[in-house]
């Protein structure tokens, strides 16, 4: 298996004649010709592999609208509906502008003179679709919207706590019992980042090449699979690959010493009765439960990244997700860095949100490259000053003589510290030297 | 507003045939009602047989409009509400205070800009725990998950002392002051305002102090720029929930954001030039790696000079 995965590139080919010509469909459909003539399909949520040549990239702005549909909308019916209208905005309340209707419906909305949401839900959906010159569905679907947004309010006004919210103090009840860290089974690791990789949070971990990314990686996708007996989360892991570094016999290696180390742990503390209860782990169950995605371009990871939700909530025994590495298909051959970073910012909620509704760790490795600044160059994250709100921690990993050492640099509860760590032929495991200590800044 | 038809419902003399004769004059809503001429209108309502319904039916539609937009204020009224509603809230650190002149005003939308990991998260939660413990309830709108009930735990106690028995129950109060929504995109985000605004104007008991909204820059930055004129609509509506909260609930806002570079390799903030006006104090911070002080400059205020300084820690 694992032979066939390093040669499906290879072996593995759309036909020939793939995306040849239009289909049919676009094609007779006033709406969507000439707008989608290049177009394969639609996008609902199964994984189209979508690659186009080299010579055909797009190289100027007309296809900008669809690129910032496709993390907007998902749908391939609203993602036609671009417009270039202005919206006038008048000095009083519009509150039509805040419904999550597309540009385009909210316009013709404004321009019949609806500008509230009262007088909108006041009219039947005839006489909605009348007057907006859309179908009666659209305009059912427009009322339905409104509707939504309306009922909120209405049931609001009996809580005191808004609905959504929680307090502090029962966020912190919460977090105090349910066990939520991934260990990166180098205890000095563990130590400074609070027991480990935490759930619930975005993690960005970057470093020079060679550092151990993908090594840590692939030890969080062993790491996440450890039952509840033996101190971790027994969740399954979901490992994206974009620059094809993943090598399963290199997790079958971490496999089978996690699952040696766990044996061990079982012998010295599961005596009596519990010892015939607790199961062991053989080295390729392990290796069941990490579903990989190979990506090969950026629209392919912005799909994916759409696409999770739908997958996440088929398989709630997911607990980590794994991106290696986030960077790479945007750093090259991006012509137009602001889309760069609409397109950036929307995959980072996504993914926020993604950590927030499934409790799922995201971990997000990523390259680095140098900054100037205050008079001298240092090693700084890629991606650019806009990505650095899109983790809640970030951890820089760097060499400090011929030691590798993990260096916090962002978190909103952890201090500033680093730790040495190493990778052996068993995985990440805790450094070896004598002198070694952790160092709080 | 919006359609004359909604108008026929509650108002007698607005009818069908007043409906009719705007329609013959091209108005079809109250937008086209106020741009066009009154005296015109008047004028050629004369000339009809129904004149006096019609003149009746503008008169009404006058007065209605007279409801609908803010009262006119004298200064002295706005002077007696700044002196007894509009004070100051502490955030907590002492020379954060003394640069702001007593803290973070009530009614001011306050940003904090800076790169990554200069502190502005944690004087968030610095303010949001001194606020809950002395004055009342704090909404804390998360978008990054950057949240965390231990900090905050953290934070109060130190502030509240550390003889243990008292500070358990002042702990526990503290925290249920603070609600946390998280919020992944702008929409979500006007919804909450949204809902806090009708909570407030509807529930006389529901006090809120402080929002604090962090970040801003990342809900807003995905749908900024490109063809679509959808965000810059966006922010001006976010900024003006935000600035009707703060002005008409004497609310504190705080919002952060972060920084993009600009011209010549040096930082500016982030979401442009449509933002820029909205908040009423912009502060910059930044960190200095090697002695961990953090600094906090000022960048935009009302009434204080621009350029002023102040250094402090995070224990």
């Amino acid at each position: 298996m694992a032979a066939v995965l390093r040669m499906s590139a290879d072996i593995i080919r759309p036909a020939a004649n793939y995306n040849d010509d239009v289909p049919s469909y676009i094609l007779h459909n006033p709406r969507y010709y000439p707008h989608f003539k290049d177009c394969i399909g639609a996008i609902d949520g199964t994984h189209v592999k979508a690659l186009v040549p080299k010579s055909e990239q797009p190289n100027d702005s007309k296809r900008e609208g669809l690129k910032h549909d496709l993390t907007k909308f998902p749908d391939g019916e609203s993602a036609g509906r671009l417009n270039h209208k202005e919206i006038v905005v008048s000095t009083d309340e519009m509150e039509v502008l805040r419904l999550p209707l597309s540009a385009s419906q909210k316009g013709k909305l404004i321009s019949a003179g609806y500008t509230s949401i009262a007088s909108i839900s006041s009219t039947s959906p005839s006489h909605l679709a009348l007057e907006l010159k859309v179908s009666e569905d659209e305009a059912l679907e427009i009322l339905k919207n409104v509707s939504d947004g309306s009922r909120l309010k209405r049931t609001s006004s009996s809580l005191t706590v808004l609905n959504g919210a929680q307090s502090a103090w029962d966020m912190l009840q919460e977090e105090e019992t349910t066990r939520v860290h991934i260990t990166t089974s180098c205890a000095d690791l563990d130590s400074i980042l609070g027991g480990g990789i935490s759930c619930k949070e975005v993690t960005e971990i970057g470093g020079v090449p060679g550092i151990g990314k993908t090594q840590l990686g692939i030890q969080l996708a062993v790491n996440v699979q450890i039952p509840y007996d033996y101190g971790g989360v027994g969740g399954k892991a979901i490992y994206i690959d974009t620059e094809g570094s993943f090598m399963a016999e290199r997790a079958l290696q971490i496999a089978e010493a996690c699952s040696h180390d766990m044996a061990e742990y079982s012998r010295l503390y599961h005596k009596g009765p519990q010892a015939c209860e607790v199961k062991t782990m053989q080295p390729k169950d392990f290796l069941e439960n990490i579903l990989y995605f190979r990506v090969c371009s950026y629209t392919e990871q912005i799909a994916l990244t759409n696409y999770l939700d739908e997958f996440i909530k088929d398989h709630k025994d997911v607990k980590v997700l794994i991106i290696d590495s986030i960077t790479f298909h945007f750093r090259q051959d991006f012509d137009d860095m602001a889309l760069r970073t609409r397109v950036l910012g929307g995959i980072a909620l996504n993914l926020m949100k993604l950590a927030r509704k499934f409790g799922v760790a995201v971990v997000l490795l990523n390259q680095v490259t140098t900054k100037y600044s205050d008079g001298s160059f240092h090693l700084a994250l890629a991606l650019g000053d806009s990505w650095s709100h899109a983790s809640t921690n970030r951890i820089i990993l760097h060499w400090n003589g011929d030691e590798r050492y993990a260096y916090i640099d962002k978190s909103p509860s952890l201090r500033s510290a680093s730790a040495p760590y190493s990778v052996t032929p068993k995985g990440i495991r805790n450094s070896s030297s004598n002198n070694k200590r952790i160092k709080h800044i | 507003m919006g359609a004359l038809n909604y108008l026929t419902v509650e108002n007698a003399s607005i009818d069908a045939d007043f409906v009719q004769f705007c329609a013959s004059h091209g108005i079809f809503s109250v937008e086209d009602f106020l741009v066009h001429d009154v005296y015109v209108l008047v004028a050629s309502a004369e000339k009809l047989s129904n004149s006096d319904r019609l003149k009746q039916g503008i008169n009404q539609m006058l007065s209605i409009i007279e409801t609908w937009h803010q009262p006119w204020v004298s200064g002295q009224v706005l002077l007696e509400d700044r002196e007894q509603n509009k004070h100051c809230l502490s955030t907590g650190c002492k020379s954060f205070d003394m640069l702001l002149q007593g803290g973070l005003r009530v009614g001011h939308v306050t940003e904090f800009v800076g790169p990554s990991s200069s502190g502005k998260t944690q004087v968030c939660f610095q303010v949001a725990s001194n606020v809950a413990i002395k004055l009342g309830s704090v909404v804390f709108i998360d978008s990054g998950n950057s949240f965390s009930p231990t900090r905050i735990k953290q934070i109060v106690t130190r502030i509240s002392g550390s003889v243990e028995t008292w500070v358990h129950g002042i702990l526990q109060q503290a925290m249920r002051n603070i609600e946390c929504h998280a919020v992944f995109d702008v929409y979500a985000l006007l919804n909450v305002l949204q809902q806090l605004k009708s909570s407030l104007e509807s529930q006389a008991g529901y006090k809120v102090r402080l929002i604090i909204v962090d970040s801003v820059s990342s809900l807003i930055a995905p749908i900024l720029g490109g063809s679509n004129a959808q965000g810059h609509a966006l922010i001006a509506s976010v900024g003006y929930l935000l600035k009707k909260l703060a002005d008409r609930h004497n609310i504190a806002v705080l919002v952060t954001n972060h920084m993009v570079s600009g011209e010549g390799g040096t930082l500016k903030p982030a979401l442009g030039e449509s933002w820029k006006n909205i908040p009423h104090v912009r502060l910059q911070f930044s960190r200095d790696h090697a002695t961990n002080i953090y600094g906090v400059y000022i960048l935009k205020h009302p009434y204080m000079a621009s350029g002023g300084s102040a250094n402090f820690t995070i224990p």
